[in-house]
């Protein structure tokens, strides 16, 4: 490997932080947002000649990470893992245990709120309203042209407002 | 200005970032002259802090020793060539098979349960498909029938089983991986005199015990599956073409 991988790699590790979150806005149980991101890794590893200089890796890592998502991953998640107490499911971070409980509740109602919408609209919130990719980006990353990725991002803060605001009257 | 001169996308895009000055300065001067539009966005700035607040967090969890592993991986020289020339193959030829990527299944063993030929196939509904012989398990009915004339290349998408690779073994026998789509099951046969002897049965563990409604897709060969076909392959796996011709031998070589 060339010197110019080993920084590509290390460039690679210092984005895991937000693979990890991009899986977790995908696939809500812990372990399998990790074994996405572990095989985005992999597999992105296998190409670095095809990384091109200048244009962002994390949109790359993302691309991967999608595909693999798409081509491979979706099939076999954990699919109960929806319907699992907290402790079970990838909820509780490590600083959760300092969090005040409504903070905690939120954080819950956000994620089951993002576990209903479609995959499309679970990327297209992920790459923007997570990750903060401009539209531009995001739209390159899912491979559509940018009118798409609006209105998919648009139907999916309707139903995300909709149901969040439903969890929120019924919690009162 | 009403608030229907301001299309639901611009106003996100004015909360996303995305306006340039002049749409900037347009949406300001309708928000600040209609506060029904004004609380829209605020609704949307809430709900951006609620995403963040979901999933930020996981940006300071210490991130798992696999994936920091994984980075640090040494380049597989040897397996990346062999995959680069089988791409081309599959390129070339355009084959169905080109959809099977099991190099990169090394990460998803927890996914599986698995049971290697210790019997343990009481999960394993297809009894009509397995059949014990001199201490080894091998295929027989269904099974059998699709291993000995099913090719990858020509199947039907709702065949009961799937043949996925087709490939010689390193002690030179001909081996097929395969998945029951309708229990999530799948494993590797491999071409021993009549018989095609049982070598790996896996099952997703998340399919165990579901009523079958939830089909694998069928390219989803079991993690230990693939992790046996990457220990015992000898070169590429067949082609179209050459799984033809193998099986017009008899699936012998």
């Amino acid at each position: 490997m060339s010197d110019s991988h080993d920084q590509l790699r290390r460039d690679v590790a210092a984005l895991l932080p937000r693979l990890r979150r991009f899986a977790r806005t995908i696939t809500r149980h812990r372990e399998d947002a990790d074994d996405l991101a572990q095989l985005a890794v992999e597999r992105a590893l296998l190409r670095l000649d095809q990384w091109q200089p200048g244009t962002r890796l994390d949109s790359w890592m993302f691309m991967i990470m999608k595909n693999a998502w798409i081509d491979e991953v979706r099939s076999r998640v954990r699919r109960d893992a929806i319907f699992l107490p907290e402790e079970a499911g990838e909820n509780v971070g490590q600083a959760a245990g300092d969090w005040p409980t409504d903070r905690q509740h939120e954080r819950m109602d956000v994620q089951r709120a993002m576990a209903q919408l479609n995959d499309d609209q679970r990327l297209a919130v992920g790459l923007v309203l997570v990750e903060g990719l401009p539209y531009k980006e995001a739209a390159e990353v899912l491979g559509i042209p940018i009118g798409t990725l609006t209105s998919r991002l648009a139907r999916a803060r309707e139903s995300l407002q909709a149901i969040l605001s439903g969890t929120q009257e019924a919690s009162a | 200005m009403s608030q229907d001169k301001i299309p639901d996308e611009l106003l996100f895009a004015y909360v996303d970032n995305e306006l340039d000055d002049a749409a900037r300065a347009e949406v300001e001067a309708a928000l600040a002259a209609d506060p029904a539009l004004a609380r829209r966005v605020d609704e949307q700035r809430a709900l951006r802090r609620m995403l963040s607040g979901a999933f930020d967090p996981v940006l300071s969890e210490p991130v798992p020793e696999r994936l920091l592993a994984a980075t640090q991986a040494p380049a597989p020289k040897a397996r990346v060539v062999a995959l680069a020339a089988a791409r081309e193959q599959r390129r070339a030829r355009e084959t169905p098979a080109g959809r099977w990527t099991w190099q990169h299944w090394g990460g998803m063993a927890a996914c599986l349960m698995v049971g290697i030929l210790a019997g343990r196939t009481a999960w394993f509904p297809g009894a009509e498909d397995i059949a014990a012989r001199d201490g080894r398990l091998v295929a027989r009915g269904p099974l059998a029938q699709a291993l000995s004339t099913q090719l990858a290349s020509a199947q039907q998408g709702n065949a009961p089983v799937q043949i996925g690779l087709s490939y010689l073994s390193r002690a030179d026998e001909y081996c097929r991986s395969f998945t029951l789509p309708r229990d999530g099951s799948g494993g590797l046969a491999c071409r021993h005199g009549d018989d095609w002897e049982l070598r790996v049965l896996a099952q997703d563990a998340t399919r165990a015990g579901t009523d079958g409604r939830l089909r694998m897709a069928s390219s989803s060969i079991p993690a230990a599956v693939l992790k046996v076909v990457d220990e015992q392959i000898s070169g590429s796996p067949l082609d179209a073409e050459n799984e033809r011709a193998a099986m017009q031998r008899g699936w012998r070589k």
